[in-house]
């Protein structure tokens, strides 16, 4: 059973803009990680835990599927 | 001792004393440029309080190494000033810039490399005696480069309030990784020693390859964690 490559892309830098151009910084302070960190999410180098989804989602005002979603290549 | 002159040394500490007062206003403030520019000034005034003591103290022409060593720290933290100044007055977000870890990691990997790459290049066919000696030299070679590429690391550093910030969850994920890729260096290095004791080969020779061992694991975990960081750690 050959395992599927999954890939998380997310919608980040675009909700970010929605929400009064909030920086990276200010969305890194609000969830409690470095602006490095968001940086590394909104290019996908790095997936955030299910904590931060969450904590996201309520900076954003939003549901977690609503800010990332799986690409499934197969 | 009691031929140098007390009051340049005097002004030479409460020169050093004013710039890290200094540093810490400009810390507590978030101006770090006045910081950085205060200190710079306390670091010339400081190399020309060393040049005047040790000239007047040696009575003639004295090594320009100390206050060159000053100066170089002055011209840092000028720079470091400018940087912050720009920073501070640029509007929007700043440059995607790497996070101290990440410089750190890559310090530390290429000081290893260059440390440790020379000190193996004389090490192999080297007398146990030259051998230590290289060793020891090496070692304090490294710490000492560390610290200064540390310290000229953290001065350069913006913003400034990263420096002292924990680790967050990806920071602990790339460590984690690359801990586990160095994991299976260390544990064929201790496995080798035994296997080249009896296998015979010279004691020297058996100590050179697993301290070559022992550094490859620490190329393995910093180069781990500057690839992780720059490629994602997923």
């Amino acid at each position: 059973m050959a395992r599927k490559k999954s890939r998380v892309s997310n919608r980040v830098r675009e909700l970010r803009f929605r929400h009064g151009e909030m920086t990276q910084q200010e969305l890194a302070e609000r969830i409690g990680v470095a602006r490095q960190t968001i940086i590394a999410i909104e290019q996908g180098r790095f997936c955030p835990s299910l904590e931060s989804a969450l904590r996201m989602a309520a900076a954003f005002e939003t549901s977690v599927d609503e800010i990332f979603s799986l690409d499934d290549t197969g | 001792m009691s031929g140098i002159p007390l009051a340049p040394l005097l002004f030479a500490s409460a020169c050093l004393a004013a710039c890290l007062l200094a540093a810490l206003h400009a810390y507590r403030r978030r101006l770090p440029e006045r910081g950085y520019w205060l200190g710079a000034l306390a670091f010339a005034a400081a190399a020309a309080a060393v040049w005047i003591g040790l000239a007047v103290a040696a009575g003639g022409a004295p090594s320009l190494l100390p206050s060159a060593i000053y100066m170089g720290l002055a011209a840092l933290l000028a720079v470091a000033g400018r940087r912050a100044r720009r920073l501070r007055l640029a509007t929007g977000e700043p440059p995607a810039t790497r996070s101290f870890r990440e410089n750190s990691a890559l310090v530390m990997l290429a000081a290893l490399l260059l440390v440790f790459g020379n000190y193996f290049r004389g090490a192999w066919d080297a007398s146990p005696e030259t051998a230590i000696g290289a060793f020891v030299g090496a070692v304090v070679s490294l710490v000492v480069l560390l610290i200064a590429a540390h310290v000229a690391l953290a001065v350069l550093h913006l913003p400034v309030g990263d420096l002292d910030a924990p680790g967050d969850e990806r920071d602990r994920a790339v460590d984690l990784k690359s801990q586990r890729n160095a994991y299976w260096v260390l544990t064929a290095a201790f496995w080798t020693f035994p296997f080249m004791l009896i296998a015979a080969v010279p004691l020297a020779h058996a100590l050179n390859i697993w301290l070559a061992e022992l550094v490859l694991a620490e190329l393995v975990y910093f180069g781990s964690m500057v690839a992780y960081y720059r490629l994602g750690a997923d």
